[in-house]
């Protein structure tokens, strides 16, 4: 054993279907010194997520699959932005563009595909895009943004995700497909004009039919043209038009080759040291473009390289699941009729959106086609695989019985059900690495047996599995806010933004049970305000009281009213005005608040309005989740110490953020010298002077908590100081949950992380957060003014009965 | 008491907006009346806890949460739904719309506790 010669294996590619058959190498044997080479320069990473990080919803670091700590630990040496271009089958040498030669014994073609570009005019135009690798997507996301319009040449499933994605980043998207039917590999037309109409929903345009000639404009994109003469403008196109197998090595070694290089059942070519798995290769006719089959080619290859040759590579059931929320597409097996003798079984709801068609011949199940409700996909897949006799269950085959018991759904299936159909993880497989390798969550069952890496959409049954078996099972940490929308904050934010939901009724009809709550009514109504800048349905029945007449309501009904006094600084006139409407309405208690500012208490709900009038002061915001006061000292006007303007610094910072809400209340300050007189330390966010230079502390509290703020950073003039508390400003209101105090924030992300987010930011993220503040500010006005325009004509007062009259 | 069916024309169904409660006062009597799209519904707008107004809280569903201490209240039978331990329950009132005007019954449910009605005493656990 231990003088057995070590091979050296080439695997050109470094991509999922070449490092999965490494993985499945190593689990055989490790008699191969390991080299491969990967023009790209990340490690292996999840492409088919690509569009989830395009949408926001994953960022690169989530889509890793092997880091490079796994390389290191394996002995493999990886060779990052290194091009193989010639391979020599005689002297067994690969060589780079990099020049290097490297010799081999084996060698593993693992080089994919690449992106079909068909043939349009002018096509080589700066704007012009394809979407396949991290490079891509990187490029498209630097390119879009809000109101450009996109167009994405292709409506498979690539080009919906890429469209999705893009119009979550703003965009306005076309989608220009040649076929009447959109996914038409995956879909009939049936099931493309559902698909179609969701998209459509979306906001996405779809056009059909169209064969896309040429791309116009002078340097920049500006359009693209259809063959006919019609024509769509475009800031930015997207072609996601197919793929085709990468040859050019296969060819350059003499390999047999059609459309993609030639493997027979074992995975080999026509070369009895050289193997090639994944989109590079055609097997039995078929070149595949999904994750199961390059992972089941990688299992079939790994054991013939190991010299364990015995089990053939069959062929793969095709199934595919499109990746954008809101929009379930799933399909598996014969799509198409077909007057073969098979029957084909159909429902449809135009209303709903749903489409369910299956064919079955035998009894046996040979195609599937689900839109708008995919949950039993798992059921069909197994029927698909498993081709069990059908003829029992016929009545229920359009609708299997739903299990009120989560752990029924898993205890029906067999160990060799499989889980996971991108990574071929069978039930067993699972159960074992649950009990003997000691996985308790989805993160370690993803590293131990790798299922749930491929689309996702086995996480829900994993979760499931890991429920009823792993004895210490912890469900990730994701809060949701109430039962009635199950979704974390993150989840809801992404939804409410790709989704373009704008009241929160329609949130709830939509993705909850459609009645909502006290808690997650105004959560819900906060975010719409946030993310779309204060331009959203706002729906005061989904407000508290407070926010619905703009007063503090109180132990006995009445209200509380705190008029605006910025900074705190007020005036004589302001003082009578005050005390004026103190007598008049004969409010009970005059008090002055910890906040520098005047409460009158006890003030009738049906008063506020002309309470409000007489004042003829803003809204001091004492009563909302929102911007209350800047607290200030004396600064440079009159204190003998001060060094900073804090009073005119304190009252601008007001003026800024004023009518503004916010997760929590949140609470300023702003003093001219470190004695901090107004005490900015434990404030939301404080301005502390200092000779020569402002403190931006943020995160402080003097409340149901006591903290110290963090030094956010430390900058010379007060437009800076400004500026930066601006940032954080925006920044704590687009990513703090709601009710989380600026505290709870700022210890949850970490002041590293903020400071990178908001001082250190790039220019491009910085005035991102700068805009998207300035028009929520544009939007948002003193909500006082509702006393001359009311929100509802009975908004404060009682209603008078018309008259009693006997029935 | 049928005989004496006395109906009060309230308001115009507009002058009520979904899903939030508004007073109207009949006979010194406080009553909170709610749009719930499809109906409407009437209550004392007194919460049993500490008298908070039913009026000026938050609907959801078929229940009003008062805004002072969270108690929630079945607005079609009046028993208090949050605490569950709680049996205390709120007068409703009979609603019915004619030519989009909104008519309370007054004399209706007078005991109007669902323990007198028949109702289970507490007919949901709180969540």
């Amino acid at each position: 054993m231990g003088g057995e010669v070590v091979q050296k294996l080439v695997v050109v590619g470094n991509g999922m279907a070449g490092v999965a058959c490494v993985e499945q190498i190593l689990r055989h044997s490790p008699k191969f010194q390991i080299t491969i080479f990967g023009d790209e320069t990340h490690v292996n990473y999840n492409r088919i997520l690509l569009s989830s990080v395009l949408a926001g919803e994953k960022s690169i670091h989530d889509i890793v699959l092997n880091g490079l700590d796994w390389y290191e630990k394996n002995g493999i040496d990886l060779r990052l932005g290194v091009r193989i271009i010639d391979v020599d089958p005689v002297a067994r040498t690969v060589t780079g563009d990099d020049r290097s030669v490297t010799a081999f014994d084996k060698l593993l073609l693992a080089t994919g595909s690449n992106p079909l570009i068909p043939s349009i005019e002018e096509v080589k135009k700066d704007g012009v895009f394809v979407f396949r690798n991290l490079d891509d997507t990187r490029a498209l996301l630097d390119r879009a943004r809000p109101g450009l319009k996109a167009v994405v040449i292709g409506g498979g499933l690539l080009g919906l995700e890429a469209a999705r994605g893009l119009q979550v980043q703003g965009c306005d998207v076309t989608v220009v497909h040649l076929i009447e039917t959109l996914m038409e590999r995956q879909l009939d037309a049936t099931g493309g004009s559902y698909l179609a109409t969701k998209m459509n929903q979306m906001g996405i345009t779809v056009l059909l039919g169209l064969s896309t000639t040429k791309v116009l404009g002078n340097g920049h994109v500006q359009g693209v043209e259809f063959k006919g003469g019609g024509s769509v403008p475009a800031d930015l196109v997207v072609i996601a038009a197919g793929i085709r197998p990468n040859i050019t090595l296969g060819e350059k070694a003499g390999l047999e080759i059609k459309r993609g290089i030639v493997v027979n059942d074992y995975m080999q070519t026509s070369h009895p040291d050289i193997f090639a798995v994944g989109e590079c290769v055609q097997h039995n006719g078929i070149c595949y473009g999904l994750v199961a089959p390059l992972i089941e080619q990688g299992k079939v290859l790994a054991a013939t390289i190991t010299g364990n040759k015995g089990p053939k590579y069959e062929g793969s059931v095709l199934a595919s699941k499109l990746k954008i929320m809101g929009v379930d597409v799933f399909s598996a097996g014969e799509i198409n009729d077909k007057s073969d003798g098979s029957e084909v079984i159909r429902y449809e709801d135009p209303s709903l959106g749903t489409y369910k068609k299956l064919t079955l011949k035998n009894n046996k199940l040979l195609g599937v086609i689900l839109v708008g409700e995919t949950d039993d996909s798992h059921n069909y897949m197994e029927w698909l695989r498993s081709q069990a006799d059908l003829s029992a269950m016929r009545r229920q085959l359009l609708f299997p019985e739903a299990s009120a018991d989560g752990g029924l759904d898993v205890a029906q299936m067999s160990d060799s059900e499989t889980v996971c159909g991108c990574m071929g993880v069978s039930k067993g497989i699972i159960i074992h690495a649950i009990h003997e390798k000691g996985v308790n969550t989805l993160a370690q069952l993803k590293e131990c047996t790798r299922a749930s890496t491929g689309c996702g959409s086995c996480t829900g049954l994993c979760q499931q599995l890991l429920k009823a078996v792993a004895p210490e099972f912890q469900e990730d940490i994701k809060k949701t806010i109430c039962k009635c929308i199950p979704f974390s904050e993150d989840n809801l934010r992404e939804i409410l933004r790709s989704q373009r939901l704008k009241s929160v009724q329609e949130v709830l009809d939509i993705y909850g049970n459609g009645v909502g709550c006290e808690v997650c009514k105004p959560a819900l109504s906060y975010m719409l305000d946030v993310l779309w800048c204060g331009d959203h349905d706002e729906d005061r029945s989904a407000r508290f009281i407070n926010d619905r007449v703009h007063a503090n309501i109180q132990k006995d009904g009445t209200f509380s009213v705190v008029p605006r006094i910025r900074g705190g600084v007020t005036s004589p006139d302001e003082l009578r005005r005050i005390a004026d409407v103190a007598e008049k309405y004969q409010v009970r208690m005059v008090k002055i608040t910890g906040s520098q500012r005047i409460d009158l208490l006890g003030v009738k709900k049906s008063d506020l309005p002309k309470v409000w009038a007489d004042l003829g002061m803003p809204s001091g915001q004492a009563y909302t989740k929102g911007v209350r006061m800047v607290k200030t000292c004396v600064g440079t006007d009159f204190c003998r110490f001060g060094v900073q303007d804090s009073t005119r610094a304190g009252i601008e910072l007001e003026t800024r953020f004023e009518n503004l809400f916010t997760p929590h209340k949140l609470k300023m300050g702003a003093v001219g010298c470190p004695r901090n007189c107004a005490e900015a330390t434990v404030k939301d966010i404080g301005l502390v002077g200092q000779e020569g230079s402002w403190q931006v502390v943020v995160g402080g509290a003097a409340g149901k908590k006591v903290r110290k703020a963090d030094l956010l950073v430390t900058v010379e003039t007060t437009e800076e100081a400004l500026d930066i508390a601006a940032l954080f400003f925006q920044y704590y209101r687009e990513n703090a949950n709601y009710l989380e105090r600026t505290y709870d924030f700022v210890e949850r992300v970490g002041i590293e992380k903020v400071r990178k987010d908001t001082v250190y930011a790039t220019e491009t993220a910085k005035d991102a957060l700068r805009e998207r503040l300035g028009k929520s500010k544009a939007h948002s006005r003193d909500a006082w003014l509702e006393r001359d325009e009311p929100h509802h004509p009975t908004q404060f007062v009682q209603i008078k009965p018309f008259e009693t009259v006997l029935a | 008491m049928n005989a004496n069916k006395e109906w009060a024309c309230i308001a115009n169904c507009d002058d009520l907006p979904l899903r939030e409660g508004r007073v109207v006062t009949v006979n010194d009597r406080e009553i909170a009346v709610f749009n719930l799209g499809d109906r409407f519904l009437a209550i004392d707008n007194r919460c049993p806890h500490l008298g908070g107004p039913l009026a000026d809280g938050i609907v959801t569903g078929e229940s009003v949460v008062c805004p002072l201490h969270g108690w929630k209240i079945n607005l079609e039978h009046g028993n208090v739904q949050r605490p569950a331990e709680s049996l205390a329950c709120v007068k409703t009132f009979a609603t019915k719309i004619e030519a989009g005007t909104l008519l309370l019954e007054l004399a209706s449910g007078t005991p109007n506790c669902p323990r007198t009605n028949g109702h289970a005493v507490v007919s949901e656990a709180a969540h």
